[in-house]
């Protein structure tokens, strides 16, 4: 399992709050150790989402529909438009539901986020 | 479904290589915003912001009054001064396998950058207040996420 445990914190009594279980704890990371755990709390995972999909597949839709407004339901692409309004009314008419709603940017060039 | 409390949420970090390239692994999660219409967005998880961002286009999703009805709120930070539009609460919903939904209400301010228009900062108001993050590197890149309410 890629993600078999969380991390816990022995000895953590630093801020004056519990450790809960044997998970992370929520008084504070300045000492203690790091160890990770199996049997803690259940990890629940993201589910695989629409942006994993343009993540993956970001170069190949950068090609198709740079600098456009898309909209993105179950990895596919259900309204794309120059214009915001446009993309949203196309989307609003397919009652599509929580799609994932971007403008599709060529950052390659982009500086480091600081 | 929502989760009873004292639960620890996971999400993975998102490979956003192409567009950070110095930055291969970046804290990118999907959030459901609820507004007139929900939808979904990309989010950058930023501990230094102290509230969430969005591009003004988004605006609309959650008002139907005008951008113009809303006073200006400064804002500041690296990038320099600018004032925003801040809706709050805005509903974020993080969705995990099985169903279950992780729910924060979540401040927002709407900026006349295009930057925001693909990827929105999700900032400290609203989830760091709820959630204790953790982000990890090593070994694998994700974001811990654990209710505070004990």
């Amino acid at each position: 399992m890629a993600f078999a445990g969380i991390y816990s914190r022995e000895n953590s009594n630093a801020g004056g709050r519990k450790t809960i279980g044997h998970g992370f704890s929520t008084s504070g990371f300045s000492s203690g150790t790091i160890k990770q755990t199996s049997d803690s709390y259940p990890m629940i995972k993201t589910k695989s989402t629409d942006a994993d999909w343009v993540l993956e597949n970001y170069t190949q839709l950068l090609e198709a529909y740079k600098g456009q407004w898309i909209a993105v339901y179950n990895k596919n692409i259900v309204a794309a438009n120059q214009d915001f309004q446009f993309m949203l009314d196309e989307l609003r008419a397919k009652k599509t539901v929580r799609p994932l709603i971007m403008k599709l940017l060529d950052r390659s060039n982009e500086d480091s986020w600081i | 479904m929502k989760i009873p409390g004292y639960e620890l949420y996971f999400a993975h970090m998102k490979t956003y290589a192409v567009i950070d390239k110095m930055l291969p692994q970046t804290p990118i999660i999907q959030v459901v915003l609820k507004g007139l219409t929900d939808f979904s967005h990309m989010m950058k998880v930023d501990s230094g912001a102290d509230f969430s961002l969005l591009s003004m286009e988004y605006f609309q999703m959650f008002t139907n009054d005008s951008p113009e009805s809303v006073a200006d709120t400064p804002i500041g930070g690296v990038g320099g001064r600018r004032t925003a539009k801040v809706i709050s609460p805005i509903k974020a919903i993080i969705e995990t396998e099985n169903n279950y939904e992780v729910e924060c209400n979540i401040t927002v301010g709407f900026v006349e950058d295009s930057r925001y228009s693909m990827c929105g900062l999700l900032g400290r108001k609203g989830l760091f207040d709820k959630f204790t993050i953790a982000f990890q590197s090593y070994p694998n890149e994700c974001l811990y996420l654990q209710n505070n309410r004990i």
